[in-house]
């Protein structure tokens, strides 16, 4: 049978989905599974070289990115984090976003009838950049995207609209600039708590590492994996929450 | 070497399409920072100012593409910056925080986002920041990403 | 090598152009090694062939019997062919054997090392002469005009399109798709640069055209295909149900006042709302009131019909049908103008999300007395009158992801806006972002002195997006000047979308074959010398239809469009070239592969063979190339020419 038939893909965690965004990764595996899919994590990858490696000569990049596709073989190959999205097309590869999978290839109507627990919270729906842009990367419309709104509508979360939400984190600036960068952070957090969100949703590795970690603690940062896998009955233990440097409390989800 | 020809070559970008409209500063969430303006270098390049280049003007840029999706003409001030900083490190070699993250991968073929951080802001900055939680940052600090050795070779011979 | 007769003797030409070919060109050299051919009777060079010492030299060597074959070896046939044609006719020699070599274009001017571009040019010569030396005699023939015309689009390029050549006393169909005339200008409330009132002096032309004697209006109505050709066309026209008689109405309003369905005014820009049975604006002409069949219960459902009950004068007829019809005219004259961009693709401008954010024409709608605020400067979202207005110059022009050309009009606009906002409220802060300032025509650069003076302020830098900070936007800018990102605070935001080509410009170019610019404009013949004529002869164009343009340009370019036709028309027969694919009746098969193919409708079959009318054949030869039996030959392009032609380029290897 072909892996189309039995489901298989090969998820590409990301270094941070194997350190400090492991809830990301158990949460994205849960949903994927729950939803009928045979995830393989590609264990073995090597990082994406990130915008650093890409900095020091583009060649890098490319030649990262050809282990990452030997490794991922015939299979489909979906990451959760927009860096390595990016980074990975941009080096010559193929790489799917998880966002892009769920809404176009499992469908919003399915998971809303997966739903168990529909959720009820207002969040800050928080593209990012690399998931967006450049143009002929976008998994959405680069100036009004929807998926993401989408995917938490399904489950019941209210998206708030807030000024921030397709800005950048600051993250490739926390070597270089690094007050830049964690202001950059706190600026994105304060505009959703401004919009009145209880939570800001994330769909990267980097993005959430930066809000939860410089964000100045003012509003739990989840990966929007987390809320799917809650709506479709994961328990709370099981959502890696209090691995958050930002603490989330027990009564949101 | 021409400036903008080297960047046309290494990124594909035409700096003299550039009519100064500004759209990319009006766009740019870290415009001003060390005076950075996205328009500004491309004129520069234009200019051939090999200052761009030796001064690291483009380091400010996020890479965050905002300018090249509305860029009227079509031109992606990201990837210029990226074809400057490769010329740079050409000229100059790799520079300390380069040298670093290149470093992590060349041993590791993996990076460690703890690691970052606590490079970029000290170990003080650090527990600060994540409060009573730094622990958890140390704690993670060990995490080594499980990529095997004959991989890492691969990727050695890559980042050289 | 194939010959049209035993005695050919050719006459070589090399011209010098100048410098254009004797400066990369060894003329000299070519003269002399083509004199070698045994076909060539007399080689020259002379400076300007196209000069009168030029073309006396061709028309003495004819006359002296030296030679009855003639090769000009100079620039594009584009520019002379017609010259040296009438030159050799006029020495007594049929003009099909006056063959031009492009020495300039192809040669001199593309081949950058000069013993290349001179060996290139021996043998482009060579190629002409052997291709001359089987050309057959061409003779030019007449066809009658119909001494009317169809001037299709109402604004103000068609009305005075369709006023002047009815003034020259011939006969106009206007068409125009609307139920009124008047087009884009009607939507103004004042024009640039001098602020006048718009419809004041668009009024009185539209009543003009609907008095004058010779122009019939067809309003409502669509040319939906066409055929025939310069002098003689056919047009199928679709005439839409207006479902209210223009003869009986007396716009007493009464069909309005019942009417109980109300929707979106797209006569206001979508900001005012109007009933099903309406008038576009008070100065419609026809002065008739329309039934809109999208919104009209009655037509959608069957229920209501109350105006149709209430018309005092029996006007309203709901049942009314789409008709069909058809017109002949010797010419037709393309107005069909263009329609604002789309700005709801301008997403970081917050179009379409913001209430307060809006195009100029928009603008003119809340500022025009036709509009939904009865001229007063209200904002969409609460009414309230904006304190501080911003105007983004170049929103969705000069943009690859819009529309990547200058649309024009937009700096105009915003400094005609920006006045009248500065004069009428003094208050109101206008501030615009702008890249360039465009303002080379008579009169404009007055107006952009007075709006600074008026205190507007100008800012270099196209903003990056509009956001909502409370209860108003705000603009994010970064000013050149300052060198300083700033947050315009602003209660109305006016975006310069700028143009693109209207619906109709869009279908008609497919009705009438006529090619369209990258853009989407109708395609001018020549962008200098001939910018109204199009690909298809007897089908002239002006107007925005053309590319984006101003009220006088548009005026100016259908008063030179009406000049063209009026030049076929007034003529009553035309001469057509003998230039054109023509039939060997013996031969055809009446397969009508080639009437498949032909993109000029130019081949009807008759009494089962394929005929060619030569008025619209454009000569393109593509059924010479798919009659599978050869029976076809484009006269100058025979396969016999062309193939000798090949043969003098290779250096005779073909004949071995």
């Amino acid at each position: 049978m072909s892996d189309e038939t039995t489901g298989v893909v090969a998820y590409y965690p990301g270094c941070s989905a194997k350190t400090t965004e492991k809830a990301y990764l158990r949460t994205a595996i849960s949903v994927l599974r729950k939803l009928g899919f045979e995830p393989v994590i590609l264990d073995r990858a090597p990082c994406c070289g990130t915008l650093e490696a890409e900095l020091v000569d583009v060649n890098i990049v490319r030649g990262l990115t050809d282990i990452i596709m030997r490794e991922a073989g015939q299979k489909r190959l979906i990451t959760g984090c927009s860096g390595c999205y990016s980074n990975i097309n941009r080096g010559g590869g193929s790489i799917d976003h998880l966002v892009k999978f769920l809404h176009d290839e499992v469908g919003v109507e399915e998971l809303r009838k997966r739903v168990v627990r529909s959720l009820d919270l207002k969040v800050a729906t928080y593209y990012g950049c690399q998931a967006l842009r450049p143009r002929d990367l976008a998994i959405d419309d680069p100036e009004d995207p929807h998926m993401l709104e989408d995917l938490m509508e399904a489950i019941g979360a209210k998206p708030v609209d807030f000024s921030m939400r397709l800005k950048c984190c600051g993250g490739p600036l926390t070597l270089r600039k690094p007050n830049v960068a964690v202001e950059m952070a706190r600026s994105v957090v304060e505009s959703a708590k401004e919009a009145g969100a209880d939570a800001i949703v994330t769909m990267c590795n980097l993005c959430h590492f930066m809000l939860d970690f410089y964000g100045g603690g003012s509003l739990p940062i989840l990966h929007f994996t987390q809320l799917i896998a809650r709506a479709m009955g994961s328990p709370f233990k099981d959502l890696g929450l209090e691995e958050h440097f930002t603490p989330v409390p027990r009564n949101l989800l | 070497m021409i400036l903008a020809n080297e960047v046309l070559k290494i990124s594909g970008q035409d700096v003299y399409k550039c009519f100064q409209c500004g759209e990319c500063a009006s766009s740019c969430q870290v415009v001003g920072v060390d005076d950075f303006r996205p328009n500004k270098l491309v004129h520069m390049v234009q200019m051939g100012m090999d200052e761009v280049v030796d001064k690291r003007l483009y380091e400010p840029c996020l890479h965050c593409y905002l300018c090249t999706v509305r860029c009227p003409q079509g031109l992606s001030f990201p990837d210029i910056a990226t074809a400057l900083s490769n010329m740079r490190v050409r000229k100059y070699g790799v520079g300390r925080i380069e040298k670093a993250f290149m470093d992590e991968l060349r041993r590791r073929a993996f990076i460690n986002p703890a690691k970052v951080a606590i490079s970029s802001i000290g170990v003080l900055g650090s527990l600060k920041m994540a409060g009573f939680k730094g622990v958890k940052l140390a704690g993670i600090l060990k995490e080594g990403g499980g990529v095997p050795e004959e991989i890492r070779r691969e990727v050695r011979r890559i980042v050289r | 090598m194939i010959y049209t007769s035993d005695d050919i003797r050719v006459g070589v030409y090399v011209c010098h152009c100048g410098k254009n070919i004797a400066g990369k060109v060894d003329v000299k050299k070519v003269a002399k090694e083509v004199a070698k051919n045994p076909l060539v009777a007399i080689s020259r060079d002379y400076f300007f062939m196209c000069s009168k010492m030029g073309q006396e030299l061709i028309r003495k060597d004819i006359k002296s019997g030296k030679i009855n074959r003639v090769v000009v070896a100079a620039c594009s046939p584009k520019l002379h062919e017609g010259l040296f044609r009438r030159v050799v006719a006029e020495a007594g020699l049929n003009p099909g054997y006056m063959e031009q070599v492009n020495l300039r274009e192809q040669v001199s001017w593309s081949t950058e090392n000069p013993e290349e571009a001179t060996n290139k040019a021996i043998r482009y010569v060579l190629a002409g002469v052997h291709k001359v030396a089987a050309a057959e005699p061409i003779y030019e023939s007449e066809a009658e005009v119909v001494n009317e015309a169809a001037v299709i689009g109402g604004g103000i390029a068609g009305i005075t399109a369709a006023l002047d050549l009815a003034n020259k006393g011939i006969k106009v169909h206007l068409l125009e798709k609307n139920p009124t005339l008047g087009g884009k200008m009607a939507l103004f409330d004042r024009v640039f640069p001098t602020g006048d009132c718009s419809l004041c002096i668009l009024t009185p032309l539209m009543a003009e055209v609907l008095d004058h004697p010779l122009i019939e209006v067809h309003t409502m109505s669509e040319v939906v295909e066409a055929s025939g050709s310069i002098g003689n066309f056919t047009l199928k026209v679709r005439k839409k149900p207006r479902y209210v008689d223009p003869e009986k109405c007396i716009s007493c309003a009464t069909c309005e006042r019942v009417c109980p369905v109300e929707t979106i005014n797209e006569w206001q820009m979508g900001l005012g709302r109007r009933k099903a049975a309406y008038i576009p604006f008070p100065q419609a002409a026809p002065r008739a009131y329309v039934i809109d069949p999208e919104s009209c219960l009655y037509i959608k459902s069957g229920k209501c019909g109350e105006c149709a009950r209430r018309c005092p004068v029996e006007a309203i007829n709901l049942n009314e049908n789409p008709e069909e019809f058809e017109l002949r005219v010797g010419a037709v004259v393309i107005a069909t103008g263009i329609d604002e961009y789309n700005a709801s693709n301008l997403k970081n401008y917050g179009y379409g999300k913001y209430a307060d954010v809006i195009t100029q024409l928009q603008l003119e709608s809340l500022i025009n007395v036709n509009g939904p605020t009865s001229g007063h400067l209200k904002r969409p979202s609460d009414g309230k009158i904006p304190r501080s207005v911003v105007f983004i110059q170049c929103a969705g022009s000069r943009d690859v992801n819009n529309n990547p050309y200058c649309s024009n009009v937009c700096c105009m606009i915003s400094l005609k806006h920006a006045e009248i906002i500065r004069s009428e409220y003094p208050d109101t802060k206008v501030y615009i972002c702008y890249i360039d300032m465009r303002t080379p025509k008579k009169g404009f650069e007055e107006l952009y002195s007075r709006v600074r003076e008026e205190g507007v302020m100008f800012i270099r830098g196209k903003p990056g997006e509009v956001r909502r900070e409370g209860d108003h936007l705000a603009v994010e800018v970064f000013d050149q000047t300052l060198s300083r990102k700033l947050e315009i605070k602003a209660d109305l935001v006016v975006l310069a979308a700028g143009v693109s080509p209207s619906e109709g410009t869009k279908t008609i170019r497919e009705v009438f074959n006529i090619p369209k610019d990258p853009y989407g404009f109708l395609q001018e013949l020549h962008a200098k010398l001939k910018p109204v004529q199009t690909s298809v002869p007897g089908i002239f164009i002006c107007g925005a239809a053309q590319g984006p343009k101003d009220i006088p340009d548009s005026v100016a370019q259908a008063k030179a469009a009406a000049s063209e036709a009026a030049t076929i028309l007034m003529k009553g027969k035309i001469k057509i070239s003998g230039e054109k694919a023509f039939v060997d009746e013996e031969l055809c098969i009446g397969c009508m592969a080639c009437k498949d193919q032909c993109p000029f409708n130019a081949i009807v079959e008759e009494n089962g063979k394929a005929k060619i009318l030569p008025a619209a054949c454009a000569g393109c030869g593509i059924c010479q190339a798919v009659c599978p039996v050869g029976a076809i030959s484009r006269k100058v392009y025979t396969e016999d020419q062309i193939f000798n032609q090949i043969e003098g380029l290779l250096g005779g290897v073909l004949s071995g």
